[in-house]
């Protein structure tokens, strides 16, 4: 109850504790945790962690740096072929070699965990109010009564903001995303655990649900004086949310701090790296900072420091031996040879991207793209009941030469289909649609020569690297594919080699296949599909967002440099509003199929007129502290109706 | 920052692309495969005796001396006619599978990307014919209309093409929707180029798991029907029958019944792995995406 | 759901008249003459030929045979066998004396191994157990149930003398030992597509977010096992299950016949040798009506264990 009462104080109340590993009566201590697949693949190599009672502690990191992996282990639940060593205490019992039975009776009750997709997370086939109280018993054991079952699930959903009582009888497939997550909470918490885990909870929510989400779990935790463990892989939610903050990076610890300390000072080059990879929402920036390359996988940098392939500092010692997690100064610990020498490098961090660039003046005179009262209707699935889903209503829209132009929106506010209808992958049920002077409105009525021009006159870029590129095929054959269609011809070695560079990869992935390449290199292949044609518009439907943070830079700063090379138009469409500052010049908010706000980028964004926009700035995690134009910090109440 | 930095990224060790290297097992059912394949082919010329020759005063003889497996109650050779055997047993269930993978691959292609009335109309045939039991087909329309062992393929050919087709039709829609298809499209290609060039690559394990499947199921049903004697002509030599002709000797030379019956049951269980392996292949690739 | 019903029921009603017809249309063009099949083997003057085409309405036009046919049907009226002249019902009536305890017990004796192996061997996989019930499974899948009836014939008719050989059996008692090998043998056939299908479905269940979640949550694991696992394996297995049921309606036509019993299927087969055209047409549109009921049942199940498909959203 003390840490709990104390960290409501604020977030430097835990700073004092001195030991990540050792201590008197911790409520969990890891120690030395490793996880390993049944082949001998290291995915999580020596992880040490501790949470005291009431406390909140975050534990980020970015894909494969084992954090998710990590609680699993405490929970006992890793995926078949796993397999975790080193030793794991909840309040000094030792959970790594217990029998499953006496784990079953742990969770719940002490440990308790909700997981990141409410989509897949809850029993389909169940109602809410059986699925929140179907782990409750009396003090014999036994199953409750019916009366009492539901009073508790009323209880247990008031708890989480839900007062309609229709939900208990819902079933999880009725219900929105944030309403899920919140019964999932609800079903969670229904045996008072003393440590909730709560791995990435509201990442694949809408950014306005995700921050009611992430209030609702903080003020649950303070509320109920409970242990929390939120896994993110966004340092700003960290910030936002726990009070003590450990970074995670290719399975094992690299700094560890009181959110405060960390937002601040980071004493790891790597969480430097992280913070300066978050592009402000505030200011739009003339160099946009990544960290080169992308995360290792943690067997290809044993025995040295994890970070020194990617590190501006590292040294022969950092390539030949592993740092420890050492004490550096009050409540911080950091993984660094370096630690010591580099805090000047490190503080500098801010100083070098405050100067804001203007908006260079597009060509006003000639209009590239224009849609008129645009409308798209999905019909609803054959055999189904259900209306028909209008993804557009009317949607105007002009895009000049040369020009970068930003849409925003949540999922279902008609962005993606916006961006597809451009290239002829969804068919408008109205309105009109005008590419390079060719009347684009339906392709497939176009003749073939028309529907080649439109070809050069926009292309697109998709969201998933991953199912991006044709898998059998390798990088110079798909490169070269569509060199062919705009030469006519079979594409030159000499020419695929020209168009790698120009996305900025070596010449010699031209005989790799996707799967050996990652994520932000496959993305950079996409991009170069889409320019082998020279299109006067590059469509790019949320070409960052399932990168990692320390990648999203390199991809934008790629797509900057093309396009005044290039002198595209360019079409950004996205659901974070930091990222579209950066890259665009104008916007066009999005919301339910129609557009709400429109005009120069820093026009919207710092003064926000219409009160979807104003919800949309104000939910970016840590919005308030950095954008003085961003008002207060959002009200709990914003919206309980998702 | 600029890019320049960046150097190329080796080639992470677990997406290397290993060799195919199958377990023992697969391998050895994959031997086994091919040794009956050859039996079908030089079957009849490996056999120690003329497998047609009867000789009625040495019937059913035991396994010994000049009959390495015994004799029938007609006093042929065991061995030869199980050697010569092989030919109608696999030949037809081969042809069976290929009709069977050829087609389902081609009608599943343009069902799943064409879509539309298209694929209304092959998926509901389809649905329907995939509900009757094709053993039982085969043995009414064998039966009554007398074709014989042709008939079987040709039904049987015809009946097994909807679960093939089915699946790979559900292949094609989850390739069809991934973002390579759509960029092919969006950059000019046609939808034969997009079928043959993008999907098919893609779906191919799956045709050839068709193709293992049809004939384990094809091979089970066209030896019932021989050994119901709906099959092959009467006299020749083909394992279903000869299990139905010699299942009266279990007294006096089992071996003319176990013979062609371990040998059924080992093709079969064989080329089952054989698919059932490449499956697991084609899943593990997938997920080393 | 209730216009759901009736609109599989129409549809399934629909394929019954389609499937019917093509039979018939099959039988009508078979080659021989039918009126030699029911005059036997004897020889016949013009006008006897004459006489038995006119008793049988084998001059009649295709679709005045088919809708004297299809009239027949509420009546359960299904023609007389040109054989025998008895009626094509009573004959299929008294082989399923037979065949239904036969495929009742076999589909029994496969959803009870299929599942139970199933559930076990998915619960430890990758185990020896595991791997040992998937290689029985694949042998047993992969052999034709005239070679399983054969080999346990040779093992415990012959070796071991356990069972009887062939025949149907006199009194209750014997008539149940006749049924034991032929029983195991169907059953295991479709033991093994059950199971792989179980085997598959459950593993796939387990890995599965919600049951994660429930087990985060300490329900006890039985409860997560019945009310989780099972309840999302439920669809599939059912499906496998039908599969199965639809697969013993054929193979019990070969099972009757190794272990020499007379039931339907021994009389279809019969039939089909004599080419009793009636006949082979009665059985064929049972079997039609069985299957197409089967398939409808088992839609039933999955709107009742799915309430997704009852209430039209997305299976996700």
């Amino acid at each position: 109850m003390k840490a709990s009462s104390a960290h409501q104080s604020g977030t430097a109340a835990l700073t004092t504790r001195s030991d990540p590993g050792s201590s008197g009566a911790p409520l969990l201590s890891v120690k030395g945790l490793r996880v390993a697949t049944q082949d001998g693949r290291t995915l999580v190599d020596g992880v040490d962690l501790q949470v005291a009672e009431g406390e909140s502690l975050a534990i980020v990191g970015e894909s494969g740096s084992g954090k998710s992996l990590t609680v699993r282990s405490v929970i006992g639940l890793l995926a078949g072929g796993l397999s975790a060593s080193g030793s794991i205490r909840y309040r000094g019992k030792e959970l790594l070699g217990a029998k499953e039975k006496e784990l079953a009776r742990l969770r719940g009750g002490g440990i308790s965990m909700v997981f990141q997709d409410p989509f897949t997370m809850l029993h389909p086939m169940r109602r809410c109010a059986d699925i929140i109280t179907e782990t409750l018993r009396d003090d014999r054991g036994r199953h409750l009564r019916r009366e009492v079952r539901r009073a508790q699930a009323r209880t247990r959903l008031a708890e989480v903001g839900i007062k309609d009582e229709h939900v208990l009888n819902q079933y999880p497939f009725e219900l929105s995303g944030g309403m899920r997550q919140r019964v999932a909470i609800a079903a969670a918490l229904a045996r008072d655990p003393s440590l909730l885990i709560a791995d990435e909870p509201s990442t694949a929510l809408d950014a306005t649900t995700q921050r009611e989400v992430l209030d609702l779990l903080q003020r649950l935790q303070q509320a109920r004086g409970m242990a929390l463990v939120l896994i993110t892989h966004d340092l700003r939610v960290a910030f936002s949310v726990c009070g003590r903050v450990n970074v995670l990076y290719a399975g094992s610890i690299a700094e560890v701090g009181s959110a405060q300390d960390v937002a601040t000072t980071p004493l790891h080059p790597y969480t430097r790296g992280l913070l300066r990879s978050e592009p402000p929402l505030d200011r739009k920036v003339t160099d946009l900072v990544g960290i080169p390359g992308s995360v290792p996988s943690p067997d290809s940098v044993a025995g040295r420091c994890p970070f020194s392939t990617r590190c501006t500092w590292a040294t022969d010692r950092c390539r030949s031996r592993r740092p420890e997690l050492k004490a550096a100064g009050s409540g911080r610990w950091v993984a660094c040879h370096h630690h010591g020498d580099l805090g000047s490098h490190l503080a500098d961090m801010p100083a070098d991207i405050e100067e804001s660039v203007p908006a260079p003046s597009p060509d006003a005179t000639a209009v590239l793209l224009k849609a008129t009262d645009l409308h798209v209707t999905y019909d609803a699935p054959r055999g189904r009941k259900g209306r028909a889903v209008h993804a557009l209503k009317g949607v105007d829209l002009s895009i000049c030469a040369g020009e970068s132009v930003g849409i925003v929106g949540e999922s279902g506010s008609g962005k993606t289909t916006l961006g597809r209808s451009i290239v002829g992958l969804v068919h408008p049920t109205g309105g009109s649609l005008t590419l390079g002077g060719i009347d684009a409105t339906s392709y497939t009525r176009l003749p073939r020569t028309q529907r080649a021009e439109l070809r050069r006159a926009a292309q697109i870029v998709f969201q998933d690297p991953y199912s991006s590129l044709n898998p059998v095929r390798t990088i110079g054959a798909t490169l070269g594919e569509a060199l062919g269609v705009r030469l006519g011809r079979k594409a030159r070695p000499h020419e695929i080699e020209a168009l790698l560079e120009r996305v900025r990869l070596p010449a010699s992935y031209c005989q790799r296949r996707p799967a050996m390449l990652s994520g932000g290199e496959r993305q950079r292949v996409a991009i170069g599909r889409a320019i082998a044609l020279e299109p006067q518009l590059l469509i790019c439907d949320e070409p960052v967002s399932a990168l990692d943070v320390s990648v999203q830079a390199q991809i934008l700063t790629l797509l900057r440099e093309i396009r005044s090379e290039l002198g595209l138009a360019l079409l950004f469409i996205t659901h974070d509003l930091a990222v579209v500052r950066q890259i665009t010049d104008r916007i066009y908010v999005m919301y339910r199929g129609e557009v709400v706000e429109s005009g120069p980028t820093a026009d919207v964004l710092g003064h926000t007129r219409h009160a979807y926009t104003q919800r949309l700035v104000r939910s970016v995690p840590g919005a308030a502290t950095t954008t003085p134009s961003g008002g207060t910090r959002p009200s709990r109440e914003a919206g309980e109706q998702d | 920052m600029t890019m320049e930095a960046i150097p190329a990224a080796p080639a992470r060790s677990h997406h290397k692309r290993r060799p195919w290297r199958p377990d023992p097992l697969t391998a050895l059912s994959a031997v086994i495969v091919c040794a009956v394949l050859a039996l079908t082919v030089w079957g009849s010329a490996l056999a120690p005796q003329p497998p047609m020759r009867q000789d009625l005063f040495g019937a059913a003889l035991p396994p010994g001396g000049e009959h390495l497996l015994g004799t029938d109650q007609l006093g042929r050779d065991i061995l030869s006619r199980t050697l010569a055997g092989a030919r109608t047993a696999v030949l037809g269930p081969l042809i069976i599978a290929l009709v069977t993978a050829v087609f389902s691959t081609c009608l599943g292609l343009l069902a799943g990307y064409i879509g539309g009335i298209t694929d209304s109309v092959v998926s509901r045939l389809a649905d329907v014919v995939y509900s009757v039991p094709p053993l039982l087909v085969a043995i009414v329309a064998v039966g009554v209309l007398g074709g014989g062992y042709t008939l079987g393929i040709v039904v049987l050919s015809i009946l097994n093409i909807p679960a093939g087709l089915r699946s790979i039709r559900a292949a094609v829609l989850e390739q069809k929707a991934l973002p390579y298809i759509e960029s092919a499209w969006v950059i000019g290609k046609s939808g034969t180029h997009i079928m043959w060039v993008h999907i098919l690559p893609n779906i191919r394990p799956i045709a050839l798991t068709t193709f293992f499947l049809a004939f384990t199921y094809a091979f089970v049903d066209l030896s019932t029907l021989s050994f119901l004697g709906l099959g092959v002509a009467p006299g020749t030599s083909d394992w279903g029958r000869m299990v139905a002709e010699s299942r009266v000797l279990v007294f006096q030379n089992p071996w003319a019944a176990l013979a062609p019956l371990l040998l059924i049951v080992v093709t079969a269980v064989c080329a089952n792995l054989l698919g059932e392996s490449l499956e697991g292949a084609a899943a593990e690739k997938g997920k080393a995406r | 759901m209730a216009i759901y019903l009736l609109k599989r029921i129409l549809a399934s009603l629909l394929v019954v008249l389609v499937v019917s017809f093509l039979i018939f249309l099959c039988l009508y063009f078979t080659p021989g003459s039918p009126e030699q099949a029911i005059l036997g083997p004897t020889a016949a003057t013009p006008q006897t030929l004459a006489a038995v085409r006119k008793t049988y309405g084998l001059d009649d036009p295709l679709l005045v045979q088919y809708w004297n046919f299809l009239r027949g049907i509420p009546t359960l009226n299904l023609g007389r066998s040109y054989q025998s002249g008895q009626s094509v019902l009573e004959g299929i009536g008294s082989g399923a004396a037979v065949t239904l305890p036969l495929a009742v017990g076999g589909f029994f004796v496969a959803t009870t191994l299929g599942i139970c192996g199933g559930v076990a061997a998915a619960k430890r996989r990758g185990h020896l157990s595991d791997r040992l019930m998937g290689a029985a499974a694949i042998v047993a899948a992969s052999t034709p149930a005239y070679a399983t009836g054969v080999l346990l014939l040779v093992v415990f008719g012959v070796d071991l003398r356990w069972f009887p050989v062939s025949g149907n059996g006199s009194d209750v008692p014997s008539r149940i030992s006749h049924l034991v090998l032929p029983v195991i043998t169907l059953g295991l056939v479709g033991a093994a597509t059950v199971m792989r299908r179980t085997r598959i479905t459950v593993a796939a269940a387990l890995e599965r977010d919600d049951v994660a979640f429930a087990r985060a949550r300490g329900l006890p694991r039985r409860e997560v096992l019945f009310r989780y696992v099972l309840r999302h394996a439920a669809v599939l297995i059912l499906t496998s299950a039908g599969v199965v049921l639809i697969y013993m309606v054929a193979a019990t036509a070969v099972v009757e016949s190794v272990f020499g019993l007379s039931g339907t299927g021994t009389y279809l087969v019969s039939a089909i040798n004599s080419k009793d055209i009636p006949a082979v047409q009665g059985v064929a549109v049972v079997i039609t009506f069985l299957v197409v009921a089967i398939n409808l049942v088992t839609d039933i199940l999955y709107a009742l264990i799915d309430p997704r498909i009852q209430r039209g959203a997305s299976a996700r």
